[in-house]
């Protein structure tokens, strides 16, 4: 059964506009804080009330202004699990676990109680308070109090972003290989486009209160709508450019004093366009001479693994200086003696360049 | 003398107490989460009865529960009741004075509540009686209980407003604390001792017995502070 969410609402001067459908599986909702990603699941949950809409598990519906209902947070078996995980510190995990099973007979509690403890790797620890769990811990009682309700749909807000590295890959590791046993569709909101990419099969991108694209998470990951999509999902150059040369097979295009040959794009010399590649994806080699196509070190940002650096590439259709990111590969980067020369070559391979008409 | 003004004190204390507690929780977590329009002005009102002078707010609850009052003569007309020179009068007098330490208290220790536990218990089938019961009280139990301490000692001391309402009747109006202001007008000195050192001790051996109370309740967990 399919979650189904239309709303449309606002707080204050925000104003949140929304719709997407979550099948089966983990649809994760991607955007910036402020986006209106939390503003979201409250509505799912029925904490926060939209202005107008309809909210529907299957055929049961949450909430329906056109029908006037709206149906209390408490009668809509949804499990939510917050962001610092509210797990109630004067219960013990046992209890926190159990406290959505109400009227259930005891023996049958008792049982759900082990399973989830199992399921969860938290056996031995039923006893235990909340201060006295670590953060990984934390994170799998929350997630074992939304289950053992049995929810029709589980809201996961944020779910591994208070967590430290370490913990934090573990517990994801282990939510892949939880995902299979929910049967229910399960909604992630979270800012981290690699957690999203990772643990959803379907994103929602959500810019400022409004879906900007949504799909399965190979089509927005390699084909992103617009600039502000491909921002949003880690494509750190976004640049204008210029047609300045056409074949049948596609264009030239000028982005400040680069020039790059992009195949398959269908446009007139001399209209604007705009280009997308990530930094990752930029080859940028040391230069021995200074020719037009060469540009200059702005910026050098080591990671350790990788190193990005900013290469100016003269200045755009709008005469704002233009430079692109780059991240050296970490052999190159190794190679590469500190501090790094002036004059780079860049050169952008054409099937990593996503190319939108101006906007 | 001092057994029957004894008796009244904690009759009329705790009674007011227990009225205190059933009516200010509620009131207090009400006035902690709602959003309504007037709610600081509200808030504000619930305070008059902690800095009017007990005197002016005896008067005007003999105003309002006297024979010619409007409430009072319903009460009277209704349910038989008089509440003006009765035991029942001290209680009213002191619950009106004492509750506002309570609400105050308590208001602050739920505000402190993160209401996100709250919602989670809301998604998790509870109902707002539940969510009050088995979350917001239990978190805020430390502040509650300072605050019935405070109105609990609040009503016991009472004298001003109760001296209007219910008068000083020995036997039948006469607190502690007016006991001790008659002892001292008719130069019994030794009386007003014996009847000080006593409320002084019944007082004081309450707030060790709500601390106690708290603490044992609070063992298992450590992070509401008694304040």
């Amino acid at each position: 059964m399919a979650l189904e969410v239309r709303i449309r609402a606002h707080m204050g001067s925000f104003r949140l506009d929304v719709g997407f459908e979550a099948d089966e599986g983990v649809t994760a909702v991607l955007g910036a804080s402020g986006a209106g990603k939390t503003l979201t699941l409250r509505a799912i949950a029925g904490l926060f009330r939209p202005d107008s809409g309809r909210i529907a598990i299957g055929a049961r519906a949450l909430y329906d202004s056109l029908a006037q209902l709206d149906l209390p947070a408490r009668e809509r078996k949804v499990g939510y699990m917050f962001q610092e995980y509210a797990l109630f510190p004067h219960l013990s995990v046992a209890d926190n676990i159990t406290f959505g099973l109400r009227g259930v007979p005891h023996a049958q509690v008792r049982a759900l109680l082990t399973e989830t403890l199992e399921l969860l790797g938290l056996s031995g620890l039923d006893k235990r308070f909340p201060d006295g769990l670590s953060g990984g811990q934390r994170q799998r009682v929350a997630l074992g109090r939304a289950l053992a309700s049995r929810p029709k749909v589980l809201l996961l807000d944020e779910p591994f972003s208070s967590l430290d590295s370490p913990t934090r890959s573990a517990v994801t590791e282990q939510f892949l290989s939880l995902r299979s046993q929910i049967a229910v569709p399960t909604v992630l909101v979270t800012h981290d486009t690699t957690e999203a990419y990772s643990l959803a099969q379907r994103l929602v991108v959500l810019h400022e209160g409004a879906v900007l694209q949504e799909g399965p998470r190979e089509d927005v990951f390699h084909h992103p709508a617009s600039p502000q999509v491909a921002r949003l999902i880690g494509v750190r150059n976004v640049l204008r450019g210029v047609v300045s040369d056409v074949s049948d097979q596609g264009a030239e295009v000028a982005i400040g004093h680069l020039r790059t040959y992009l195949p398959g794009v269908r446009a007139v010399v001399g209209s604007a366009l705009t280009i997308g590649i990530r930094p990752e994806h930029v080859v940028a080699k040391p230069a021995s001479v200074a020719s037009p196509a060469n540009g200059t070190l702005v910026q050098d940002v080591d990671m350790g693994l990788a190193r990005r650096v900013a290469i100016t590439l003269g200045s755009g259709p709008d005469g704002k200086d233009l430079s692109i990111y780059a991240d050296l590969a970490p052999g190159t980067a190794k190679v590469l003696t500190h501090p790094l020369p002036d004059l780079w070559n860049v050169m952008l391979p054409a099937h990593a360049v996503h190319v939108w008409p101006q906007g | 003398m001092t057994a029957d003004a004894l008796r009244l004190s904690l009759q009329i204390g705790l009674t007011s107490t227990v009225l205190s507690v059933i009516f200010g929780v509620p009131l207090a977590w009400w006035l902690a989460r709602t959003n309504v329009r007037g709610r600081d002005i509200l808030s504000a009102l619930i305070l008059v009865p902690m800095v009017l002078p007990p005197t002016v707010l005896g008067y005007y609850l003999l105003l309002a529960v006297g024979k010619r009052g409007a409430l009072g003569s319903a009460l009277e007309s209704v349910f038989g009741v008089t509440l003006v020179f009765d035991w029942t009068g001290a209680v009213l007098a002191a619950f009106v004075v004492s509750t506002p330490f309570l609400v105050r208290t308590a208001q602050a220790g739920f505000e402190s509540v993160d209401r996100t536990l709250e919602d989670a218990a809301r998604t998790l089938g509870h109902s707002e009686r539940s969510v009050f019961f088995r979350v917001a009280i239990p978190l805020a139990r430390g502040p509650i209980l300072a605050g019935v301490a405070l109105s609990l000692a609040r009503a016991l001391g009472e004298f001003g407003a109760t001296l209007m309402v219910a008068g000083n009747i020995p036997g039948r109006t006469q607190t502690m604390s007016l006991a001790i202001y008659d002892a001292v007008q008719a130069g019994r000195t030794s009386d007003a001792q014996v009847l000080a050192l006593t409320l002084t001790l019944v007082t004081i051996g309450l707030l060790v017995a709500i601390g106690t109370a708290s603490r044992a309740v609070r063992k298992r967990q450590r992070d509401t502070p008694w304040p």
